[in-house]
């Protein structure tokens, strides 16, 4: 028995090494190619991608693997990336985080070095209550902060995660003063505020539709620049006076130097899923902002995004950390 | 009776014959990868979401529900065949389940666990029907404060959990509390990560369990080969005997219900509450220094608690759409992608879905028992391989199932290291149950401490002032007081008996 399990194993390792070989080749994809996914399974970020695989599979004609790497608040993943072969063959998905990291970490990745595919979708981020909350509006909230600071205790998904400097950049915009309470992401956070345990939470719509549906949270105001089309009443940072686009988006990058027709081919293969009515449906549900942007404008994006959330962090004084 | 009605609905769905099928298929794959160290539903489930695409909702649902429960049956496997823990709630049964196989009664233990698991699933499942929405509300009064004085009644049971020395048990449980304690704290301080990424989210569970069980049993057999008669001359009978039954039907109930309370809070409740229905067990028992030499009560409590917590787990996510697991967040993005909206109005607007998941558990449960029993008798033959054969597949399988965990060669060198721990403790007498035991609930505790003096801006009266943190922490104070006392009235009554012999 270990025999013939020796002899199938040596037969499997040959085989592997001769399909990578044939990569080298001009002809692109002709192996399965991997996404890497900073985060834990079932979380947006995987079923992002996991909605666009099926279509990106037939388009390309080979497999699409989903490789769950979690750690290090990303930079495992990121890390791993940036690092890998600029093949074509190891593609990763970045948001937020990407840039947050690499301030708050001392493992971070620059975005400079990936080149940037595809940009997705975007879901705002909103300030939530709970129905009973006294506050009607956003701007009794930060009043009734202001006026009592340190007393509105705010969940966060993490110190120093995205939304916990998103929260410090309303008190940065607002002069509002909170107590923050870190949680380990964002259903313990839905939980402790379901549970009357704290009083505000910034976390992204799409978690927290159905708990407004069901008549349990209320929205003061989502980051988004323009209103969202699934809550239509609630209003938006910029009409309280304040640019502050914190909510989460995905994208898609490669390791940088991945040749410019393999980044246009992967970028079109992503491109037919995000047209897919599985995808649009998907986000239709969820809040989410289906939003197409090339190559060049999420390389911009994520220069504009840099610049953002690095000047909350400074004003919050987060170091880098490791 | 709208109840009722609701189950005949949900019975409706399950029995359809594509649901049947596929809530079989979904059984299989979860007894199997529960039966591969390391390699855990969260991941299975996860690969498998895409396959299901094309089918109905519900039918996803009932077939990824299935992988997750039949998991937990097949945990039970390799740790009692080879001291491995399929699952981290198996850990324990490690302890009796093992020893039981090496006195060659790896049959009953398997049969037991099997037994015990149908039974604390269904009547979880049952309560599961009948309570799940007061009981959700029930747990959302669950804050910091409280789950903190959940975890501090935990560390209580430690002194259960050892068979050996008492302090030596305690020097285990602090280098557990030391080892929960590595990653990034909650105020995003880096504790002992040596600047390697792997550990900013800590030591590994997956990976500490295979090393300090699976590779140290390994290694220590290596050492005595006169141990394989022992395993292959005596296996005797395949089912539990009616004496088995005995022993084993009250501690079924109790673990049943210890794992569905634990089930519905958050946190890591499959494993905690299998190792408080150890110490439960043990303690009640008439023969406690049975423990751990191989009782079948050590393994029928247990096994029983983490199937009923499954179904407890379930309550949370399908009243409130929350996740209190890795899993159960598969389970929630499953949910989502399929288009339906986990969360309060889940039973309203999906009330195929909802009982027709809980329906489809019944029938899961009674496929897993059909498909587990035959399955002893070939289980147990594992144990006639040569060990020349069995220990390279042992460690073969750790070490895939340490990869993929998380695609991490960093997850092997923790196995490695802790193998090699876990060999010199086995050679020095220190156990690794109070250890592990620490270890998990370590991170919930200092989180939940923290969140509290956060709360109360560094007020400690926090845990008392609130009535359910303050009725655990005094029942973790009388479960400490009590223990104390029938310690010192046993020492006493040994005196009186010396001194009686002395003056006789």
């Amino acid at each position: 028995m270990g025999k013939r399990f020796f002899v199938i194993y040596l037969l499997g390792s040959i085989l592997l090494i001769t399909a990578g070989w044939g990569a080298a080749q001009e002809k692109f994809p002709t192996r399965p190619i991997n996404i890497i996914i900073p985060w834990a399974p079932g979380g947006g970020g995987t079923l992002n991608a996991q909605t666009l695989q099926p279509y990106m599979e037939k388009q390309l004609g080979v497999g699409i693997v989903i490789v769950n790497k979690t750690g290090g608040a990303g930079t495992i993943a990121w890390n791993y990336v940036a690092n890998s072969q600029p093949d074509g063959y190891t593609v990763g998905i970045v948001n937020p985080s990407l840039v947050v990291t690499v301030y708050t970490t001392k493992t971070g990745v620059s975005y400079k070095k990936f080149d940037p595919i595809i940009y997705t979708v975007g879901v705002p981020a909103g300030v939530v209550v709970r129905t009973e909350a006294p506050w009607r509006t956003f701007k009794e909230f930060i009043d009734y902060a202001k006026s009592n600071p340190g007393k509105v205790q705010m969940a966060n998904s993490g110190h120093a995660a995205m939304y916990h400097i998103g929260i410090v950049g309303i008190e940065m915009a607002t002069g509002a003063k909170f107590t923050h309470i870190p949680y380990k992401g964002s259903a313990p956070c839905i939980t402790a505020l379901l549970g009357g345990h704290v009083d505000a939470s910034l976390i992204e719509i799409s978690t927290l539709l159905p708990y407004i549906e069901a008549k349990k949270f209320r929205v003061l105001a989502v980051s988004s620049p323009t209103r969202n089309f699934a809550l239509p009443d609630v209003p938006t940072f910029k009409e309280h006076g304040f640019d502050l686009d914190v909510g989460t988006w995905y994208g898609y990058v490669a390791p940088k130097g991945t040749p410019k027709d393999r980044i246009k081919i992967l970028h079109d293969a992503f491109k037919t899923g995000m047209d897919s009515k599985e995808f649009k449906d998907f986000y239709k549900r969820q809040g989410g902002v289906v939003e197409y942007k090339g190559p060049e404008e999420l390389g911009k994006y994520l220069e504009q995004q840099d610049i953002l959330w690095k000047k909350i962090i400074d004003f919050g004084g987060f170091k880098p950390e490791g | 009776m709208e109840v009722f009605q609701s189950i005949l609905l949900g019975f409706q769905v399950a029995l359809t014959p594509l649901n049947l099928s596929l809530c079989l298929v979904g059984c299989l794959i979860g007894t199997l990868i529960g039966v591969l160290p390391g390699i855990g539903p969260a991941a299975t489930i996860a690969l498998l979401l895409p396959v299901t695409f094309a089918l109905p909702p519900a039918t996803a649902i009932i077939m990824l529900s299935g992988i997750f429960y039949g998991a937990m049956y097949g945990g039970s496997t390799t740790a009692i065949l080879v001291n491995i823990p399929g699952e981290a709630a198996a850990a324990i049964t490690c302890i009796d389940g093992y020893q039981m196989a090496r006195q060659g009664r790896a049959g009953p233990a398997l049969g037991i666990a099997a037994f015990g698991s149908f039974i604390a699933g269904t009547v979880g499942v049952f309560f599961l029907m009948i309570v799940a929405p007061p009981v959700a509300e029930f747990a959302l009064k669950f804050g910091p404060p409280e789950i903190f004085s959940i975890m501090v009644f935990g560390l209580t049971i430690l002194s259960y959990l050892s068979s050996g020395s008492l302090i030596k048990a305690f020097m285990m449980a602090l280098i557990g509390l030391f080892i929960g304690m590595v990653g990034i704290d909650i105020s995003g301080v880096f504790r002992f990560t040596f600047g390697i990424p792997d550990f900013y989210d800590g030591i590994g569970l997956v990976p500490l369990l295979m090393g300090l069980f699976g590779i140290a049993e390994v290694l220590t057999n290596l050492e005595q080969p006169i141990i394989r008669q022992v395993f292959e001359s005596k296996i005797k009978g395949l089912l539990p005997n009616r004496e088995d039954w005995r022993a084993s039907i009250k501690p079924i109930f109790r673990g049943t219900l210890i794992g569905f309370l634990m089930g519905v809070i958050p946190g890591p409740s499959n494993t905690i509450s299998s190792f408080v229905s150890y110490a439960m067990e043990k303690r009640l028992s008439k023969n406690p220094e049975r423990f751990g030499k191989g009782t079948i009560e050590g393994v029928a409590g247990p096994e029983s608690a983490n199937n009923s917590a499954c179904a407890g787990n379930f309550i949370p996510v399908l009243t409130l759409g929350i996740p209190t697991s890795a899993v159960m967040a598969v389970i929630v993005g499953a949910f989502i992608i399929h288009g339906v909206t986990p969360g309060p109005l889940l039973i309203k607007n999906n009330p195929d879905i909802f009982w027709g998941t809980i329906a489809s558990m019944y029938i899961g449960n009674i496929m897993l028992l059909v498909l587990n029993l035959p399955l002893i008798s070939i289980w147990v033959k594992v144990l006639k391989i040569p060990y020349g054969i069995l220990f390279p597949l042992i460690f073969l399988f750790c070490f895939v199932g340490a990869y993929a965990n998380n695609n991490s060669l960093m997850e092997l060198n923790v196995m490695i290291f802790f193998g090699l721990v876990g060999y010199l403790m086995k050679k020095t007498g220190f156990e690794p149950a109070p250890l592990v035991m620490a270890y998990i609930l370590c991170p919930f505790m200092e989180e939940a401490f923290r969140q509290s003096l956060l709360k109360s801006h560094g007020d400690l009266t926090i845990f008392i002032s609130r009535p359910i943190s303050a009725t655990i922490l005094i029942m973790a104070f009388l479960f400490i007081a009590m223990n104390i006392f029938t310690g010192l009235k046993k020492k006493r009554k040994k005196l009186l008996e010396k001194i009686e012999l002395e003056n006789n």
